[in-house]
């Protein structure tokens, strides 16, 4: 499988690393909608997840099941450090092209 | 408060999702589902959940992914397999799979066909029947009417309590209608689908009504419904509803509603319905006991036990008529046809409406259908076996290996699956691809939008799977019946391997080929018999005008005609003009009954009328007596006989009939002044007509003009001219009289190009067959071969050696084919009244034929291998 990143594949990585809260299909899904403004479904999140999983960016292990959820466990993600580097890297290389941005452009 | 999610869809998710992601996904969505419902209500959140718990609906949510992984792994590898084993025999694969897409691509077109043919008349109420009626002549059939008395539908109301309601259609509506429009031009057709209906019409029929009140419409006299496509030729765009037409010049009729187009398959096929009320005359026809121009169609109670009153009304004439069939020794009997019924089985019914008869047409093709699709299964079957060799090897390490012989079994079925499966999907395009073709070429019509209905879509899973099952099976339990050791040891089967079934299977699909393809000799000669056939009188360089119909008054016509004649006759490129009632090529409707002094009881006998120059014209000799004169006052009084007809009255000679009386006592009697040969007035599938010809007087419905020039369009223009100039009033309407005439071999012609294509299908595929069967033989024995050439066999001698095989083969066929399509044949020609000889030229040129191209089908085979240098097959070990 190959280690690129996608940009949904980007966004959620991002998401997961940043929240707050635990990481998981339902807080993901919410947190994309407040950051981004557009709604994305539970499965496409699951779909994500788990394809980051796959590739090594994200770990994740069963965590405690709540009454909303009808007594259901959570899977709750975390970001690896493959994930964080990876992450990194790409900042890093958008940062270098936002430098050669011409001015005009900015000002 | 907090409610729970729909609990199906719940459900639903519970079932389908696999136990180990049951907690994420479910608990997700009823997590999103309890803050969602604080948010948008719970009926938002509910559908919300749905539409989550649908999208989660996919492989990779599913139990069975994992429980059953491994199969389903095989299963994909079993279909990787398949397709690189196509890709590695490109030529074998695509003969293989070709023969099935054209077997395939046969069987989906005459499916289409068959099933739009039986889809006639589906849209009326249930319980329709039409009344139709036999009639009888001293216990014999003389003819089956689909008109009967007008009486009839009456009578059935009033006496049968299972009758609901019944409408009656008299076809006496074609014409000349015209319309005066805004700019005084008169808008002018001549109509062929006019009648006059009863006025529950509507009630009666699945048609539509677009404007205008189903139960009015035709309540009034003088009331007119339009087809919207008429109403669109006289009244354009503007509303016709209200609007005057004229018929015939001389009736002016009331639009009262305009009806839809009627569908393709309705036998029914009318422009112009004007109510009954409207005709001359009119009147219930309570008592008309003799009139038979009625169309009578009648609703039956649902609850009616039908054989029960089938009987009933068998007998309904039999008392009503007892006085009148007692003294003409006549019979009838009625009976009732379910409307779907109607178009397919009217065979040998006179005076129908819309093209109707043909379920031998429609079962025989289906017949011939299903045999290709078998021939073409039988090929795939046979090829497959062929390849057993080559891959026995890879079966023979498959087992070693340790698969278990279900699995192999579960391969191969799962290869006979893909190649049925595309080639369903080639076919379905091909399909596309031939209808607009064979509607070009043949005017058939076939709808593609059937191959959406619910019958072709069950019928194509069962082909796939039924096919895939039919043709797997026996390659599968022969490839994994080897036995490995056998197999890897590199020596199995000889040449000369027992009669098996691969034999028995290349017997059948060439016994099949070979009654295809006499069968296509046989309707190739009887039409071209029928087409030759003398006709007994001229059709050519004939061009006939419709008589006009609109007239301004009494005589009008009568002397609008005459000059006519005397125009066109000073016109040097007519050589001839004739006026009758009736053309050949164009179904009399117009039947008296007649009798003699001698006869016993009145028989019924067709009638023409003509003018004295109807005989010349056409070249119809005169047997005895004279033709009518024009100067003879008392012809007017005559009649001219066929030899029919002289049969008919029970004239022993042509001579013993001059002078005597038709009808002698009654009002009108006529003397017998003469007598003709007899003509053709229909194909050669129908018997000879008896025919009495009448003196013409008055207008006519025919006028035809003997040219004497093959300038067609310009004769055609310069005689529009003068039509014109004499008939503003009707339309100029003409047609060639040879090519009316063969057009009644339309169907004809049809099913011959049907048969041809169908059965050079058959025979390619067989070939495709024969072409396995060799490759088999011929892998199997290439070292057998090689052998023999390092010994010193020529080829050609090695061609003979695998050619003697086959060539049993076909000669076994032959003998199977030849007595089996005789009897066919002699079946099929019973249908026409007059038969080709099925002869042995049909046996010498089928078997020489067929002989021909399995040859060339062998000998492309063993050429190429009894050429192939014996080093190089003797190095492989």
């Amino acid at each position: 499988m190959s280690k690129n990143l996608g940009t949904l594949e980007e966004t959620v990585l991002l998401i997961v690393a940043v929240i707050e809260k635990e990481a998981y299909g339902y807080t993901v899904s919410e947190e994309y909608y407040k950051n981004i403004g557009q709604r994305i479904s539970i499965s496409a999140v699951h779909t994500v997840l788990k394809r980051l999983e796959k590739k090594g960016y994200i770990h994740s292990e069963m965590g405690g099941a709540t009454k909303e959820r009808g007594g259901r466990k959570k899977r709750i993600f975390k970001v690896t450090k493959l994930g964080f580097t990876t992450l990194e890297s790409i900042q890093e290389a958008r940062m270098k092209l936002w430098g050669m941005m011409p001015k005009y452009y900015t000002s | 408060m907090h409610k729970p999610p729909p609990r199906w869809a719940n459900r639903f998710l519970e079932w389908y999702c696999a136990s180990h992601l049951i907690d994420e996904i479910q608990g997700d969505l009823r997590e999103a589902h309890f803050h969602r419902q604080k948010e948008l209500g719970s009926t938002k959140a509910g559908l919300w959940f749905i539409w989550d718990v649908i999208k989660f609906f996919r492989p990779s949510s599913f139990s069975k992914y994992q429980t059953n992984s491994n199969q389903l792994k095989m299963f994909k590898d079993h279909i990787k397999l398949g397709f690189r084993i196509f890709r590695r025999n490109k030529v074998y694969s695509s003969i293989n799979l070709s023969g099935l897409v054209l077997g395939i691509t046969c069987c989906l077109l005459i499916s289409l066909h068959v099933i739009g043919e039986l889809s006639y008349d589906n849209f009326h109420p249930d319980n329709t029947y039409r009344v139709v009626m036999d009639m009888f002549k001293k216990n014999e059939l003389s003819g089956r009417s689909t008109p009967v008395y007008p009486s009839v539908g009456i009578a059935l109301n009033e006496d049968f309590p299972e009758v609901q309601d019944f409408t009656r259609i008299l076809p006496f509506g074609d014409g000349v209608y015209s319309v005066q429009n805004e700019d005084g031009q008169l808008i002018r057709f001549n109509e062929a689908k006019g009648v006059y209906a009863d006025q529950n019409f509507f009630s009666m029929f699945g048609f539509e009504l677009l404007k205008g009140n189903p139960d009015e419409v035709l309540s009034e006299p003088d009331h007119i419904v339009l087809s919207e496509s008429a109403a669109k030729r006289y009244f354009g765009d503007a509303d016709p509803v209200g609007k005057n037409i004229s018929f015939r010049g001389r009736q002016t009729l009331v639009v009262s509603g305009v009806m839809q187009d009627y569908p393709k398959n309705s036998h029914l096929q009318f422009d112009m319905i004007t109510s009954l009320r409207s005709m001359d005359q009119f009147d219930e026809w309570k008592n008309n006991w003799g009139w038979y121009d009625f169309y009578t169609y009648i609703r039956v109670d649902p609850q009616t036990d039908m054989t029960l009153f089938s009987e009933k009304i068998d007998r309904l004439l039999l008392e009503k008529k007892k006085e009148i069939n007692e003294r003409l020794g006549t019979t009838q009997r009625l009976w009732l046809q379910h409307v779907p019924d109607i178009h397919l089985y009217s065979e040998g019914m006179s005076w129908d409406m819309g093209e109707n008869g043909g379920s031998d047409q429609v079962y025989f093709l289906s017949a011939i259908a299903f045999l290709i699709l078998i021939i073409a299964w039988v090929n795939f079957i046979n090829l497959s076996t062929a390849r057993a060799v080559k891959r026995s090897k890879e079966v023979g390490i498959r087992k070693v290996v340790g698969v278990e012989k279900r699995q192999l079994i579960i391969q191969f079925l799962t290869e006979a699956f893909l190649y049925n499966f595309f080639a369903v999907i080639i076919a379905i395009g091909f399909v596309l691809i031939a209808i607009p073709l064979i509607s070009n070429a043949i005017d058939l019509s076939i709808d593609p939008y059937l191959l959406l209905s619910k019958e072709i879509l069950i019928g194509i899973v069962v082909l796939i799977f039924g096919g895939s099952l039919l043709s797997g099976l026996y390659p599968a339990f022969v490839l994994t019946s080897f036995k490995p050791v056998i197999v890897l040891k590199g020596s199995f089967y000889s040449r000369k391997a027992s009669f098996g079934f691969r034999q028995l299977l290349v017997i059948f699909q060439f016994t099949i080929s070979i009654i295809l393809i006499l069968g296509t000799i046989l309707v190739v000669k009887q039409l071209r018999y029928m087409q030759n056939q003398s006709l007994g009188l001229d059709v050519k360089q004939t061009l006939v005008l419709r008589g006009p119909s609109s007239s301004r008054g009494e005589n009008d016509l009568a002397n609008r005609q005459e000059l006519l004649q005397t125009q066109l006759e000073q016109n040097s490129i007519v050589k001839g003009f004739t006026v009758s009632s009736n053309i050949p090529g164009e179904e009399n409707f117009w039947i008296g009954g007649f009798f003699t002094r001698e006869s016993e009881g009145s028989n019924s006998c067709y009638i023409i009328a003509v003018d004295e120059n109807f005989f010349n014209q056409f070249e119809i000799d005169l047997v005895a007596g004279r033709n009518f004169s024009e100067d003879l006052q008392s012809d007017t009084a005559s009649v001219i006989l066929n030899k029919e007809a002289l049969k008919l009255f029970g004239f022993s000679s042509a001579e013993a009939a001059l002078g005597e009386v038709l009808n002698p006592g009654r009002r009108r009697e006529w003397k017998v002044v003469g007598v003709v040969e007899n003509y053709h007035q229909a194909t050669l599938r129908e018997e000879l007509d008896p025919m009495a010809f009448f003196l013409s007087t008055g207008s006519n419905n025919f006028y035809s003009i003997k040219l004497n020039t093959n300038d067609y369009r310009s004769v055609v223009a310069s005689i529009e001219d003068q039509w014109d100039k004499i008939y503003p009033d009707n339309p100029f309407d003409f047609f060639f009289l040879d090519e009316f005439f063969n057009r009644q071999y339309k169907s004809d012609i049809q099913f011959n190009a049907v048969f041809i294509s169908f059965a050079g299908l058959a025979i390619f595929v067989a070939c495709l067959g024969l072409f396995g069967l060799v490759s088999f033989t011929v892998e199997q024995a290439k070292k057998e071969i090689g052998i023999r050439k390092v010994l010193g066999a020529s080829v050609t001698k090695i061609m003979l050696l695998l050619g003697k095989d086959y060539a049993k083969l076909i000669i076994g066929s032959m003998i199977i084919a030849f007595p089996l399509s005789f009897w066919l044949m002699t079946k099929w020609l019973e249908d026409f009244a007059y038969q080709t000889s099925i002869g042995m030229g049909i046996f010498i040129l089928g078997g020489f034929f067929v002989i021909l191209v399995a040859l060339i089908t062998v000998s492309v085979k063993s050429l190429n291998v009894s050429k192939t240098n014996p080093a190089i097959t003797l190095r492989e070990e």
